[in-house]
């Protein structure tokens, strides 16, 4: 039998223990609460961030679906959701579940906006540090591959030559080319350090970090959607012409974004908060 | 965000040394900084050099960094304290401003007085009537607190 008002209290007990950090014991009483009333959504996003705080990663995405299975448009699911994948290295799925928490803030004019365009901006990173991670391993593997097939067939070649004028002649030829490998792969790594620029036109003037969400305003100047409503509540003005400006006059700047996305798939290290 | 902000503010003013203004942190902290403007040499502050301090809001930049000379100024916008009299550090602030701008403003305060919106009555009124003692003093006082 449920029995709300009892999940009730308990969860404003847990509120209180996670207020005072102490998330072993909110966890604990979230979890009673959810014994008391697993029909309550909020209580499983509750949990959910205890468990991040605990490390609890798998606990914490559980709990999220739960929460989506009850609530499939709670945004704060999505958003812890996003940060336990991050947690767990799945960068695709923190991405998407960051996307989605984006989507039902700007539906809802949720004002924890910035918090989760943060969010999708750390995951593009990761995913992006992730793959140069990876690309990197695959180079140095190619590159110690390389260079052991070129010395070991240096060694079969020598095995055929007796003339000792010869061999030196062979040992030099394959000491180059071991040279010239070393060197092309070396500046393969130099190139990814080099040319770190971000374009203008992708920089929110506001932030000063790269547009995920670059909406227009009438004067034609795009900014991120969070902190150009960040600045519209304390001020309703064109933070240019600062002619009046409303949230509603802003419209999406779809090809902008669209340019953004782009360049932050080939330089990640950009999206940087 | 301020932080991050502020930083690549930071790796702006390095990457412009043409930049008549100088502008960075005290010490660790970001938050606080101290900042460098040439006197111009249209006014009587040339071959002055005014230091500022600068703090930053947490909620910087949809709230603007407070800004005083901590070089004394002898100017109608300019008060004892080292307070600026200036819209765009007040009420006519804007997020895409920056600490380069706030500066180059400031300074271009320096040549250009605003005497009609002043701190400083008595310096305002002698701008307007006098201009000549008043440029002697703003000299005396650039030559005396500024080198």
């Amino acid at each position: 039998m449920a029995d709300p008002a009892r999940a009730r209290h308990l969860k404003e007990d847990g509120n209180r223990a996670f207020g005072a950090k102490n998330y072993v014991k909110a966890e604990a009483l979230y979890s009673k609460a959810l014994i008391a009333d697993p029909s309550e959504p909020a209580l499983y996003t509750n949990r959910a961030m205890a468990r991040l705080h605990m490390n609890l990663l798998d606990g914490a995405v559980a709990d999220c679906m739960a929460c989506l299975k009850l609530a499939p448009d709670r945004m704060k699911a999505y958003f812890y959701l996003s940060q336990a994948y991050l947690a767990l290295g799945d960068y695709e799925e923190a991405l998407r579940t960051a996307l989605e928490a984006h989507k039902l803030c700007v539906q809802t004019e949720d004002k924890n906006l910035t918090t989760v365009t943060t969010q999708v901006l750390q995951c593009k990173r990761e995913r992006w540090e992730a793959g140069e991670r990876k690309r990197k391993r695959e180079t140095s593997a190619l590159e110690n591959e390389t260079l052991a097939f070129f010395e070991h067939d240096r060694e079969d070649v020598l095995k055929m030559v007796i003339d000792d004028a010869h061999k030196r002649d062979v040992i030099k030829e394959y000491d180059e080319k071991l040279r010239v490998i070393r060197d092309v792969f070396e500046r393969a790594r130099n190139s990814d350090q080099k040319a770190r620029s971000v374009p203008d036109w992708a920089i929110d003037e506001i932030s000063f970090c790269v547009m995920h969400d670059p909406v227009m305003t009438k004067s034609g100047k795009s900014y991120e959607r969070a902190h150009i409503l960040e600045h519209l509540r304390r001020s309703q003005t064109d933070p240019q012409s600062r002619e009046p400006l409303q949230p509603h006059e802003l419209r999406p700047n779809l090809l902008l974004r669209d340019a953004c996305q782009q360049f932050l798939e080939e330089n990640g290290w950009a999206a940087d908060y | 965000m301020a932080l991050k902000r502020i930083t690549n503010e930071l790796a702006d003013l390095g990457r412009d040394p043409t930049f008549s203004c100088t502008a960075g942190p005290v010490g660790d902290n970001m938050f606080q900084w101290q900042a460098t403007i040439m006197g111009p040499s249209d006014s009587p502050y040339s071959d002055g050099v005014f230091f500022l301090n600068i703090a930053f809001p947490n909620d910087y930049p949809f709230k603007p960094p407070r800004i005083s000379f901590s070089t004394p100024v002898f100017h109608p916008n300019i008060n004892a304290d080292g307070g600026i009299c200036l819209d765009i550090l007040r009420e006519s602030w804007s997020p895409v401003l920056t600490v380069s701008k706030l500066l180059l403003s400031i300074s271009s305060m320096l040549t250009d007085p605003n005497p009609d919106d002043p701190l400083m009555p008595d310096i305002a009124y002698m701008y307007h009537t006098d201009r000549a003692k008043y440029d002697a003093i703003a000299r005396e006082w650039t030559r005396k607190y500024a080198n």
